[in-house]
């Protein structure tokens, strides 16, 4: 009998870890497998797609920051990136302050309308942005990626942070009131500091869709002085001959902001997403 | 110089719930105000109503002789303690106690000189350095009192300041903050659901319930005199037993009756319960007004019980004893050796007795609403 117990919860862990190491497999060896063919040359990456490289070819990382005006693009990259999580944290606390902490006729309407917002699928938006971004004469300029990426964002954004400013005792807004804040001061120096880790796991869900993102980068930029890193891999690509290794190094590099910033913001982000879960 | 004036102050919520009723109380300068009541009696309500969180449905409302129904709470120049302290968590204490000076642009060394003079008042000058959250609940309170003090305001409004702090700790920062009245010599007003907090910080009690003031006094005149049945039950603690008579005119004596025993009133009381005779009232008496009996008569009658439960406190014992229908608490001295299912004595104090009207609840016996009025 306690044999069979003891089989069950044996069988029970080895499905258990099977199941999670598959996922970690899924998740890791395309990313290992471009790391690993990052250093590698482009004859070697025809002839053995999967074996380990003869001799690390970190030349291929050199060769992908002159081939394609990379620092440019990662510059343009970061601008875009920078200025979308500022803009749209700008906005969406601001919106978040009005819909968790006053109360008005309607609110509950505005703030569900909002949020259903991340219902719909960025690909929807495509059309109608063309339209409204050629119309305003917004075409290829990065700012215009900037204005279209923090509002893309802000259905998400305004959910966590408004679950954040909800959580705020009511008493600490009165305490402000008491000392003398108005509207703006509770906002910026009561609320907006408390809100701290919404802000942030906004702010990095933000970043990681500004810096990835590519469709509507490649519908709404034309030049090369508004064209971002994931658009700019794309040119490795020629008509006759596509530099995989040079290309490959590029995505590395592409990849590494988004992948230190969840390293280091990884506990906040995730406290961002249970916020409210349990009484704190 | 601050004077605070309700009159006909009322609050009504949504959908018609009125959580204050018409409440008219003058709060002098340099007074120690407690407002006190159950829950949902409406004392935070008028509370947050003087300090402007919560606007004013009806009436009016002084500070000063000047209305400021409208005026926002930043120019009401008064400061408020919470109950949870409220202290801001991402400030250390020295910027908690500064943040309404530097809100109200006062110089700089103005507000450092006011902050560390409040941190001397109240012993928390090694922690103005610390957050919030590395100090201890009374450490928190003391805070939240030395940023209402920083503001030198001309109204304190305590929120049930202490009842987040365990027994021991409410004692200590219960003659904390009566010494800080006496010092600051300000205008305090302070609300609590704890009767015992009120008898022993105020220097005038209201006693509030379902919206409605019932009585204004000082401590002892609201423990000796109270104007109905709910007061009386409230204020003290075990509270007062009420026990149901009859009140009986034989031959011009007036007669209590219980059934079990029999009572003669006070010739001053008797004249007023008159009026009752063939009636039933509220018999009030206080724990320590019931003397046992050690003869085996007394000049006002005595009250015959058995001893249920008895709970000696060292200094004295409290003897729960039920009649045969009604049950009743004595405080009694600690020597009487009596226990459970014993037979027992007790010649009421009369002249301390209270009286109220089974159907009003109101005091038979004069009282004054507002011991001051």
């Amino acid at each position: 009998m306690r044999r069979t117990k003891g089989f069950t919860a044996v069988a029970t862990s080895i499905l258990k870890w099977a199941v999670l190491v598959f996922f970690l497999l899924v998740a890791l060896l395309p990313l290992c497998w471009l790391v690993l063919n990052s250093l590698k040359t482009n004859l070697e990456l025809q002839t053995s797609p999967f074996a380990f490289p003869a001799r690390p070819a970190f030349e291929n990382y050199a060769n992908a920051m002159a081939m394609a005006n990379l620092p440019r693009l990662f510059l343009n990259s970061i601008i875009v990136a920078v200025g979308t999580v500022f803009l749209n944290l700008l906005v969406s606390s601001m919106a978040g302050f009005v819909l968790a902490r006053e109360e008005w006729r309607g609110r509950d309407a505005v703030r569900t309308a909002l949020e259903a917002g991340v219902l719909v699928p960025i690909i929807a938006f495509m059309v109608p942005y063309f339209t409204l971004v050629t119309k305003l004469g917004l075409y290829d300029k990065l700012y215009t990626l900037i204005l279209v990426y923090a509002a893309i964002n802000i259905p998400v954004s305004i959910f966590l942070i408004t679950s954040f400013m909800r959580a705020i005792p009511k008493e600490l807004e009165e305490a402000a009131i008491i000392d003398g804040c108005g509207f703006f001061q509770r906002y910026a120096r009561v609320i907006l500091p408390l809100s701290r880790s919404g802000l942030v796991t906004a702010g990095t869900f933000c970043f990681i869709y500004a810096w990835n993102e590519f469709v509507m980068a490649m519908l709404l930029t034309s030049s090369l002085s508004s064209r971002t890193i994931q658009l700019g891999i794309r040119f490795f690509t020629s008509q006759f001959i596509t530099d995989y290794a040079g290309m490959f190094a590029a995505i590395v590099i592409s990849m590494a902001p988004s992948v230190i910033g969840y390293v280091f913001l990884h506990n906040k982000i995730i406290a961002g997403l249970t916020a409210g879960a349990v009484k704190g | 110089m601050a004077k605070v004036e309700l009159k006909n102050i009322g609050k009504v919520y949504e959908g018609n719930v009125r959580a204050v009723d018409n409440a008219n109380i003058t709060i002098n300068d340099k007074e120690f105000v407690v407002f006190v009541g159950p829950s949902g009696c409406g004392k935070s309500t008028t509370l947050r109503m003087i300090a402007g969180l919560e606007d004013i449905t009806e009436g009016e409302l002084l500070i000063d002789g000047k209305l400021v129904n409208d005026v926002p709470p930043k120019d009401r120049d008064i400061a408020m303690v919470f109950q949870n302290y409220a202290l801001y968590p991402h400030m250390t204490v020295y910027d908690n106690m500064a943040f309404g000076l530097k809100i109200r642009k006062v110089p700089k060394a103005e507000i450092d000189k006011r902050v560390r003079e409040a941190a001397r008042i109240l012993d928390i000058e090694k922690l103005l350095d610390r957050r919030p959250k590395q100090l201890s609940g009374g450490q928190r309170q003391r805070v939240a009192v030395g940023r209402a003090i920083v503001r030198n305001p001309k109204v304190f409004l305590f929120d049930e300041p202490l009842s987040n702090l365990d027994a021991k700790l409410r004692v200590q920062m219960r003659a904390e903050i009566i010494e800080l009245h006496d010092r600051l010599d300000a205008t305090m007003i302070y609300v609590t659901h704890d009767q015992i907090e009120a008898m022993t910080m105020g220097t005038k009690i209201v006693v509030m319930r379902d919206g409605k003031v019932q009585q204004i006094g000082s401590p002892l005149y609201m423990y000796n005199h109270p104007i109905n049945k709910f007061v009386a039950g409230f204020i003290g603690s075990p509270p007062m037993n009420f026990l149901t008579v009859k009140v009986l005119d034989e031959g011009g004596e007036i007669i209590l009756d219980e059934g079990s025993f029999r009572l003669k009133p006070a010739a001053d009381h008797a004249a007023l319960l008159k009026p009752y005779a063939g009636r039933e009232v509220s018999f009030g008496i206080r724990p320590e007004d019931l003397v046992v009996a050690e003869g085996g008569s007394a000049p006002g009658g005595l009250i015959k019980a058995k001893v249920t439960v008895v709970e000696p406190l060292g200094a004295e014992i409290q003897l729960y004893a039920t009649t045969p229908t009604q049950p009743m608490v004595a405080k009694i001295p600690p020597h009487h050796l009596y226990k459970s299912g014993d037979e027992i004595a007790f010649a009421p104090v009369m002249d301390k007795a209270r009286y109220f009207d089974r159907e009003t609840e109101l005091s038979i016996l004069p009282v004054k609403f507002d011991e001051q009025a």
